[in-house]
């Protein structure tokens, strides 16, 4: 293999056109999920997220007049205005209409809420996520199984090819967090021994049932082995999800871990914004030919 | 052949800050050349779940009355998510130093006693942070033998 073939082989991994239907399915799931999200701050926008109430803006002290103004919180009239903006920015993006203006919106609008709500609290999946909407503004994820699609060629199901730079992002992404989660784990020293694990449990993460678990009480040697097996687990989940034949074992895997989380740490983020993630580690061709539940014309390009 | 040099320059572009991101990650060892909120954004969107406690940590709201007398208020209405969410949240994570959280307390129980007095005539209000022992019984089972600590008072 010479440099140029290598290079072309590089090339033609990243940028080959490919059918965009996973990640109009990422499309879909996140929006939905972050409409959701959204909503369920409702009733608390006057007291959470507006002026009459208590916030603290977080970048408003940083950033010189007259701009600092954009940063504070708005009355309340304005503060549902750009949460019904929100809404329908993610309800939008989910189902693929103005769909670049649609995720600006949300990025805008849900930074804005974010820096102002009470105590900002920036978690790894925040991050993840602004990362997944900054590659889907770019990535003509509606070009299938979008409301685009339906008036344009008349069908949901009508599909034209993408650049596959956006997928092969996602894709690294999720190795590389679970990668550089596994491997930071390995020098903490709070993930020596199960203590972690332990007393997250008993911690207000944990839910009734982790409690019911703790209850049983199982000796710390338990405790030490489950934390050495995730260990390894996030370890050797980024190369199981990649590699084909074991790839369909390690999904079932990586989405038990996670509804594990839920149950046992009423953490949910990393189950409903990272996993939807792996069907980018699909071959694009594959999720192409999935049966999906709306009626099926002929494909077209 | 625009299109191309683009596309190489933001494959290059990510795969570097990547790079920065998984080796301080792995070998605490900075790439130089990285801005630092790329890189920031890459280590810690690989962050795990790296503190926990062995105490319950909470915040608890006391009011005045009129007639001088102090009593409770519910945490709820002003944290009214996840326990867990709440626990990080009361600490002001954000916030670097105990100076800047103070400030940023003090601020908080301000705008506190402002929401309260919407309703009730309060004249003073306290911001406590609380602690207790964890227990498999609840979690309420050893708050008996919290300590509490103040953290603001407004006005």
């Amino acid at each position: 293999m010479t440099l140029r073939s290598a290079f072309a082989g590089w090339e033609h991994w990243w940028t080959e056109p490919i059918p965009p239907h996973a990640l109009a399915i990422v499309r879909i799931v996140t929006g939905a999920a972050i409409f959701l999200w959204a909503a369920s701050h409702a009733p608390h926008l006057r007291l959470l997220f507006s002026a009459d109430g208590v916030t603290i803006p977080f970048y408003a002290d940083r950033v010189a007049p007259p701009w600092n103004s954009l940063l504070m919180p708005a009355p309340f009239w304005g503060t549902v205005a750009l949460f019904v903006a929100l809404l329908a920015g993610a309800a939008c993006m989910a189902i693929g209409w103005h769909m670049r203006l649609s995720i600006a919106t949300v990025i805008v609008s849900g930074l804005y809420f974010w820096q102002i709500y009470l105590h900002v609290f920036p978690a790894t999946f925040h991050r993840l996520l602004i990362f997944v909407l900054i590659v889907l503004l770019c990535s003509g994820a509606d070009r299938t199984l979008s409301l685009r699609m339906k008036s344009e060629r008349g069908s949901w199901t009508a599909w034209e090819p993408v650049c596959a730079l956006p997928q092969r992002l996602l894709m690294v992404q999720v190795c590389l967090t679970y990668l550089g989660s596994g491997w930071q784990k390995l020098g903490l020293t709070d993930w020596k021994t199960g203590e972690i694990l332990a007393y997250s449990l008993l911690s207000d993460w944990g839910t009734p049932l982790a409690r019911s678990f703790v209850r049983l009480n199982l000796p710390m040697a338990f405790y030490d082995a489950v934390v050495r097996s995730v260990l390894f687990f996030e370890f050797v989940l980024p190369f199981g999800l990649v590699w084909r034949p074991t790839q369909k074992w390690f999904f079932v895997l990586g989405i038990t871990f996670h509804v594990l989380v839920l149950l046992l740490l009423s953490i949910w983020s990393f189950l409903v914004f990272l996993v939807p993630l792996y069907i980018t580690l699909l071959p694009p061709e594959e999720v192409r030919k999935w049966r999906f539940p709306l009626r099926q014309p002929p494909d077209r390009q | 052949m625009l299109r191309r040099i683009l596309l190489q320059t933001v494959i290059a572009g990510y795969l570097l800050v990547s790079l920065a991101g998984i080796s301080f990650s792995v070998l605490r060892i900075r790439i130089p050349f990285v801005p630092d909120p790329l890189f920031r954004w890459s280590y810690e969107s690989m962050s795990p779940w790296q503190r926990f406690a062995k105490n319950n940590q909470d915040i608890a709201i006391r009011a005045k009355k009129p007639d001088g007398t102090w009593g409770d208020i519910s945490v709820e209405k002003y944290f009214p998510f996840r326990r867990g969410q709440r626990m990080v949240m009361v600490q002001l994570a954000s916030f670097r130093g105990d100076e800047a959280k103070l400030v940023q307390y003090r601020r908080l129980a301000g705008l506190m006693l402002r929401e309260e007095q919407r309703i009730h005539p309060y004249t003073a209000l306290e911001l406590f942070a609380v602690t207790w022992p964890l227990s498999p019984e609840s979690r309420d089972w050893l708050k008996p033998f919290s300590t509490s600590t103040p953290l603001a008072t407004a006005p």
